[in-house]
């Protein structure tokens, strides 16, 4: 090895790239680590991604915080690395450093992809918890849920939306949503429908999401299931667990026959539906499903907004591709894309995999970059002084986000933890001048 | 006095907490952490005080660093009896079946071996919103004062 150690930078401040940076700086405590982030403000899909009620959930960014602030992890933030368009090419970041990471995430609702799916009123799932988290680069307009609204899909972000939009002003105590927002979006709510393709055992939520949702004050729900729920024969034929779907459809059955007076909102499940078509003149009016089974008749559903929960997919907008950088050494699903080129992080295995799945990815991972630096030398210079240099008049650093984080948790409305700021500019005027914190709210 | 911190995590924040303990208490007294994935049960002696620190994942389950030492707890045909711990659990109040129960598994499987409790049990709720590290520390001051008074 030469003079310094190698240098690593990780695209990404998600967790998958925060947690990939704290194994990296377990497994090689001398290595240069710089994490670029598109963003002024670091922690990706934790700031935006994890609903805005779930701070236990964000917490886990404390962990991410030691890395800056004690363990020489540099923070790089509003630098876009992209080949079109980016402040830095893919190719010139990878002359600065010995080894880059890729981890920027998937952040793109899939689509419907069904007739009807861009008339307005269709809102992906991923966006509208990304609003409500005050990301600067969503767009707010058209999130109206009307009287009634129905979520396309029965997984955790399904649970999520209706989550957030059912609960009261109140219930948002500790967390940090932007209730004007929240408020434009949910005032005349009454209904809102999940609708899943699956059966209600197989369907892919968590039974401690579905638990969280069933305590909400003024909530009644209903049940119901389109095709009959499969005998335990056939159940044994699928790949679920037999247990799990039992406690899925018992939980169910069971907060649906509770007994609500004057609900302020009906949450109703149904399952074994596939959506084949949004109607409305000029505006989403219904939805038409078929049974799943093949078998039951097509219904449509009254609604005046849908929310799609069927998943995420790399942006349009992406500017790393990882199609278009796997070489002939790559092993892609391992996560190495070339020599010193790596993913991590859900642009490398999918939307799958809550959070902490991606820590013990990102033992992995470190470990094959670890055991893959004893073959390569060090270029023996500083990826950080020279990102710096190229970045001079745009990056922000560590301290400057510490100005924001500062400036948002003093702004914090009553029974709020902090005001977000959603505007860049704003973001970096603080940044740049943290003065600006005592000048006005 | 000899402790050892033993935890079960699965975010890695358990983990954090942990260091954040062993920190605080190294001036005074011989400390050292433990993945619970990396400890064996038979290592588990009557000299040392184990603080042990689980989170809860899922619907009220164990982390998953913790699963081989409860596997070892219940494989295991010793005693563990004069063995003395305290418990800190994390958990998330806003899921409140299950908030704090992994750590519950742990206490009560050393429990059923015949290790002693001491102490008050620790727990820290994410959801309130508080750094679980300094409420961790005070935790385990209080503790190792409880374990030198009686041992």
């Amino acid at each position: 090895m030469t003079g310094i150690s190698h240098s690593i930078a990780i695209v990404g401040s998600g967790p998958a790239g925060c947690y990939l940076a704290q194994s990296l700086r377990r497994e090689i405590p001398d290595a240069e680590l710089v994490v670029i982030e598109k963003l002024p403000v670091p922690y990706g899909l934790v700031r935006y991604g994890v609903a805005a009620d779930h701070q236990g959930t964000k917490a886990v960014s404390r962990q991410f915080d030691r890395l800056f602030d004690r363990e020489e992890v540099h923070f790089i933030g509003n630098v876009e690395i992209g080949n079109v368009g980016g402040s830095i090419s893919l190719d010139e970041l990878r002359q600065m450093f010995d080894v880059v990471v890729l981890a920027t995430g998937l952040s793109d609702d899939v689509p419907l992809g069904i007739p009807g799916s861009d008339l307005p009123g269709v809102v992906g799932a991923g966006r509208v918890t990304r609003a409500l988290n005050v990301h600067p680069l969503t767009p707010t307009d058209g999130m109206y849920a009307g009287e009634s609204t129905l979520i396309v899909g029965a997984g955790n972000v399904a649970i999520d939306i209706a989550r957030l939009l059912a609960k009261t002003t109140a219930a948002f105590s500790g967390s940090d949503v932007d209730d004007e927002l929240r408020h434009a979006i949910t005032k005349d709510l009454r209904r809102i429908e999940v609708v899943g393709r699956s059966s209600a055992g197989q369907a892919r939520f968590d039974l401690a999401m579905l638990r969280e949702l069933g305590q909400l004050d003024g909530v009644a729900f209903e049940f119901h299931e389109a095709s009959s729920p499969p005998t335990g024969d056939e159940m044994a034929f699928v790949e679920i667990d037999a247990d799990e779907a039992i406690a899925k459809r018992k939980l169910l059955t069971e907060i649906a026959t509770r007994e609500v007076t004057n609900p302020r909102v009906t949450i109703a499940f149904r399952f074994g539906l596939i959506a084949e078509q949004i109607l409305g003149e000029g505006h989403v009016e219904r939805v038409r499903f078929r049974a799943s089974d093949g078998l039951g008749e097509a219904v449509e559903i009254a609604a005046n907004s849908v929310f799609s929960a069927v998943g995420f997919r790399q942006a349009a907008d992406d500017r790393l591709r990882r199609d278009t950088l796997v070489s002939s050494i790559a092993l892609p699903e391992e996560g190495r894309l070339d020599a010193g080129l790596y993913c991590a992080g859900w642009l490398r295995t999918g939307p799958r995999g809550s959070i902490p799945t991606h820590r013990s990815e990102a033992k992995r991972i470190a470990g094959m970059i670890a055991s893959d630096l004893t073959e390569l030398a060090s270029r023996g210079t500083s990826g950080l002084e020279a990102l710096r240099r190229a970045t001079r008049s745009s990056s922000i650093g560590w301290s400057s986000w510490l100005s924001i984080d500062e400036y948002e948790r003093s702004h914090a409305g009553n029974e709020r933890v902090r005001a977000k700021i959603r505007s860049v500019d704003t973001m970096l005027k603080l940044a740049r001048n943290p003065r600006m914190a005592d000048a006005h709210p | 006095m000899k402790i050892t911190i033993l935890f079960g995590t699965e975010s890695g924040n358990a983990q954090l907490v942990s260091e954040d303990i062993a920190d605080a208490l190294r001036g005074d007294h011989t400390v050292d952490v433990h993945d619970m994935a990396d400890f064996p049960v038979s290592d588990l002696d009557a000299g040392t005080l184990y603080l042990c620190v689980c989170s809860t994942y899922g619907d009220g389950e164990l982390p998953k660093s913790a699963f081989p030492f409860f596997r070892g707890l219940q494989e295991s045909q010793t005693s563990l009896e004069g063995v003395r711990y305290a418990v800190f659990g994390l958990g998330d109040s806003d899921y409140i079946y299950s908030y704090s129960l992994g750590s519950e598994i742990i206490d009560k499987s050393l429990t059923a071996k015949g290790a002693q409790r001491i102490a008050e049990y620790g727990r820290h709720d994410a959801a309130a919103g508080e750094d679980p590290s300094p409420i961790g520390v005070e935790w385990a001051r209080e503790v190792v004062a409880e374990f030198a008074a009686v041992a």
